[in-house]
């Protein structure tokens, strides 16, 4: 089984990209991808329409895709909001410093605690301190505070591995690895069992992260088990 | 001669109920009133006259209403003192058509200028939404004044490549691209659109390089003021461009002359 968890869809304003699940879907069958987790582009100021294009593509595509919310932590609704996304059936959520709300901020905590009650994985689309202003002390602080949520780092570029391998309660998504080499070197100071396949589609494409870790002769059948697929099944319970 | 500040964020200061829901218990309210920055300007050796004022939190807004109650703030302060502040609406494009919008109602309603932070909404500045906002920037005839930095988002490169899109519209790239004085240098002498602000420069002397190697026509004293106390404040700011020993007539246009010709160029009347 092949699962990639980091998919968007919806409306990408920066890039007027426009992705639909049908697309995703598609592209899935051609690559031999059997689930995705899709949530929505986090360009896009206007989440609450955004998760409703998820939510819609999930309720088509029970079997193959698993959504997770975008939540800005602003919001004064932010709790309320998230309790229905996970009655609805949404698995995670999806954060960003683009909302303005950094890992510090008393918001941000609310909606970790909220994610931590509920039992979903936060999702941290950050970025590196040389690409945008996140402050690592502040961010390992927040995952120290809260060792009982899973988050999923991505997009975290060099400093995600240092994170990651100071935090238990962190995933990697092979996303940002240039190349299979990377991630087989990731593999030794986090482990392959915090390794997630995930492609960044529609920017990244699905057939290319399975290329990558496919041709990593360092890393066993086992091994590639757990990142293609047992890692995600055991963190969103499948 | 006017000294202009052409960077200082302001807000109206919100009672207990409306801040302190989202503060660690102890926090202080952050953000400077037009009253207190009046006062930051009078206290200042030499005085400031007048300042370029504009919002904070829209620079990546949650919802179109904070980002149009913000602005409001502007146009309302600037109404009630026309002798000290120059208003500028703030924009964040990544709510496309209806930031569109917005820009169009406070234009209406008499701005003249408009901030833009790319680097606050995770977009690069030339991306379509960038381009788009310019377009819409250069019909209305308005001065764009952008935040630049280090990020992938608004570089001093990326910015110059959005700016070569528009060479009729003049645009200040602020902050002279912080740690990136010399990229914006590179970029500034190859377009003559792009002016400069001294807020957070690190090294004061690349305002000299500045005028040597670019021009002493497009750079301009600011401070990017945001707070009380703390961070970066408009008498540190002057006091970078009055240390370097400028020559009068250069020192005159950095600290005003400068700005006076750029915001008369798009109408505001000074």
């Amino acid at each position: 089984m092949k699962i990639d968890v980091h998919n968007h869809i919806g409306i990408d304003p920066a890039y007027e990209e426009d992705t639909t699940a049908k697309q995703l879907v598609e592209e899935m069958n051609g690559a031999g991808v059997d689930k995705c987790v899709v949530f929505p582009f986090t360009t896009n100021p206007d989440i609450e329409e955004q998760n409703v294009v998820v939510g819609k593509a999930f309720e088509e595509y029970p079997e193959r895709l698993i959504g997770f919310f975008t939540m800005n932590p602003r919001l004064p609704e932010m709790t309320d909001l998230m309790y229905g996304y996970k009655e609805q059936g949404f698995m995670g959520v999806v954060t960003d410093p683009r909302f303005g709300v950094g890992h510090d901020q008393k918001r941000f905590h609310e909606l970790v605690e909220c994610a931590l009650v509920l039992e979903l994985p936060v999702w941290l689309h950050s970025d590196d301190k040389d690409t945008m202003r996140v402050y690592i002390k502040s961010l390992e602080d927040m995952l120290n505070k809260y060792g009982g949520v899973s988050f999923i780092l991505s997009s975290m570029y060099y400093d995600a591995v240092g994170i990651a391998t100071r935090h238990k309660n962190t995933y990697l998504d092979t996303a940002a690895s240039m190349s299979g080499g990377m991630t087989a070197t990731v593999s030794q100071p986090v482990g392959t069992h915090r390794i997630l396949m995930g492609s960044n589609s529609p920017y990244g494409l699905l057939k290319r992260e399975i290329d990558k870790l496919e041709v990593i002769e360092e890393l066993t059948k086992f091994q590639k088990k757990l990142i293609y697929s047992e890692n995600a099944k055991r963190l969103l319970k499948l | 001669m006017l000294i202009i500040d052409l960077h200082i964020h302001i807000r109206k200061s919100l009672p207990d109920s409306e801040w302190v829901w989202e503060q660690w218990p102890g926090q202080q309210q952050m953000g400077i009133t037009a009253e207190q920055c009046i006062e930051k300007m009078e206290a200042c050796t030499p005085k400031i006259d007048m300042a370029l004022v504009f919002g904070l939190r829209s620079l990546a807004s949650e919802s179109m209403e904070s980002m149009r109650s913000e602005n409001d703030y502007i146009l309302k302060v600037v109404e009630a003192y026309p002798d000290r502040f120059i208003g500028a609406g703030v924009i964040d494009p990544s709510w496309g058509d209806k930031a569109i919008e917005e820009l169009k109602r406070f234009a209406e309603a008499g701005l003249r200028v408009v901030k833009i932070r790319f680097s606050s909404m995770h977009y690069h500045a030339n991306n379509k939404a960038g381009q788009k906002i310019f377009a819409e920037i250069e019909k209305l005839g308005m001065l764009p004044v952008c935040h630049s930095d280090w990020t992938h988002y608004s570089n001093p490169l990326v910015l110059g490549d959005l700016a070569g899109m528009f060479p009729e519209l003049k645009m200040v790239m602020q902050h002279f691209g912080e740690y990136l004085s010399f990229d914006a240098i590179s970029v500034c002498k190859e377009l003559d659109n792009i002016y400069v602000d001294t807020s957070a420069l690190v090294h004061s002397k690349n305002v000299v390089k500045f005028i040597e190697d670019v021009s002493p026509d497009r750079i301009m004293l600011a401070s990017d003021a945001l707070s009380i106390r703390g961070g970066l404040q408009p008498q540190c700011a002057l006091n970078r461009i009055l240390g370097l020993g400028l020559p009068k007539e250069q020192e005159e246009k950095v600290l005003g002359g400068n700005a006076i010709e750029l915001l008369k160029s798009v109408g505001v009347n000074l």
